[in-house]
């Protein structure tokens, strides 16, 4: 982990606050979503400020891991949320947008970006050094050099971990279905507890739910209190959108989810 | 078990149109294919979600086919379109997780490939048999052994002595 930003001086949070506190006064939104310091140290937690006064409250560092996307379906009939994004957050929101679960017009987005490479979507701007490092692709490349057998012996332990808590699923901004199939009891499709191959199936379908709608954020694996890796079987999928589909989810707002369109041109190859 | 004695199980998802159409031809015109396929028919290959396909194999399909219309011919226009592109990303997950490769397969059978369909099925049969019985996401009880064989040898017992008799018998 990174040396920890110095908590009071940087310049994003003072901007961001100052554009919370005058989003809040003039009355442009009802909420601000953002990153407040958490009841843990090293921990940020997710804020819901409504005055004016409260935007001191605001922080943005390496801590912050949550995707405060997650909260917008719900927290949008109250009225225009400013939500505080990173820079993968916003592909999230703009899969919200397409999927029809938040308006464009709802949401003001504050965007924190490390200069040079603005997100695909923003109302404000700020720049930023945190910078939030992503190795999943090494990682990917290196598992994928093992022999079949080697990568079921990691499957299997990452699987072993898991205790069924849907952490992962409820971080997701992409999993707001009001009914789980997991949870759905007619037909019972995965069976309660922590059976092997019912929470194999448990993951896979997920990732294959996720499939050209996850956005990298990272906060499924974040949210997983048993470290299972989930971000690379996401990681693995994403990469294979690309390859086959050249398809990244949520950097063009006009182009649909990989899997809700088609190129009758696409790979055939493998179907006899 | 010896290899050459395992008779795989293999669910296969047709679509209504062609693939069911095409095994329905198959059989008309008496083409033989091995009875280890399993037919279950969908209404598009589009419909089939891959939760279909790891509950099979979850409950104990050594092999799973799904097949659906030639693309371009689809009764719905574009489902097997869709379904091609859910396949790839499927197909190279599981492979990616080290599921064997030839456990889960595709194909496109119209209704007028009889022929073809009992050629696929003898193909699909005998990659499925030189997988061997499926193991890696079959569910299993988990119980340990002693207390399963002691399960059985109450059931053996009981089966020798009923513990209850019906009326008429000589049992006090």
């Amino acid at each position: 982990m990174k040396k920890a930003v110095k908590r009071e001086m940087n310049d994003w949070e003072k901007e961001l606050r100052r554009v919370a506190a005058d989003l809040l006064s003039s009355g442009k939104v009802a909420v601000v979503l953002g990153y407040g310091r958490g009841t843990l140290p090293g921990r940020a937690r997710p804020v819901f400020l409504t005055k004016a006064e409260e935007a001191e409250a605001l922080i943005y560092n390496e801590q912050c891991r949550n995707n405060l996307t997650v909260y917008l379906p719900r927290l949008v009939a109250k009225g225009k949320v400013a939500v505080v994004c990173r820079p993968d957050d916003v592909r999230s929101l703009v899969g919200l947008i397409q999927e029809k679960q938040i308006e464009r017009e709802q949401v003001h987005v504050i965007a924190l970006a490390p200069e040079g490479s603005p997100p695909p979507l923003y109302d404000t701007l700020i720049k930023t050094e945190v910078t939030l490092e992503n190795q999943n692709q090494e990682r990917l490349e290196a598992l994928a050099k093992k022999t079949p057998e080697e990568r079921w012996q990691w499957f299997e332990g990452e699987m072993a971990k898991c205790i069924r808590c849907y952490a992962c699923r409820n971080a997701c901004p992409m999993c707001y279905c009001s009914e789980c199939f997991v949870e759905r009891s007619v037909p019972r499709w995965v069976g309660e507890g922590a059976d092997r191959s019912d929470t194999m199936i448990f993951h896979i379908v997920r990732a294959m739910h996720a499939a050209g709608r996850c956005g990298e954020c990272g906060a499924c694996a974040e949210a997983c209190p048993m470290g299972v890796d989930l971000a690379l079987i996401n990681q693995k999928i994403n990469s294979d959108l690309l390859r086959l589909f050249a398809h990244k989810a949520g950097v063009d707002p006009q182009a649909p989810p990989a899997l809700a369109t088609f190129d009758p041109k696409d790979d055939n190859d493998f179907i006899k | 078990m010896s290899e050459q004695e395992f008779e795989p199980k293999i669910v296969a998802f047709l679509c209504n149109w062609c693939s069911y159409a095409g095994a329905d031809l198959a059989g008309i015109s008496r083409y033989q294919y091995p009875p280890n396929v399993r037919v279950i028919r969908v209404p598009c290959s589009g419909r089939v979600d891959p939760l279909y396909i790891l509950k099979a194999l979850q409950n104990g399909a050594d092999g799973v086919l799904v097949s659906g219309c030639h693309p371009g011919d689809c009764h719905y226009l574009e489902g097997n379109y869709f379904a091609r592109r859910k396949f790839a990303v499927l197909k190279s997950l599981l492979e990616f997780l080290g599921l064997e490769e030839g456990r889960v397969q595709f194909s496109w059978v119209s209704a007028a490939e009889g022929e073809r369909f009992s050629e696929l099925i003898q193909e699909v049969t005998e990659s499925v048999r030189k997988l061997g019985p499926a193991s890696k996401l079959v569910k299993t009880l988990n119980i340990p052994e002693e207390l399963l064989r002691e399960a059985m040898e109450i059931e053996a017992g009981l089966q020798k002595e009923p513990v209850c008799s019906g009326p008429g018998s000589d049992h006090s």
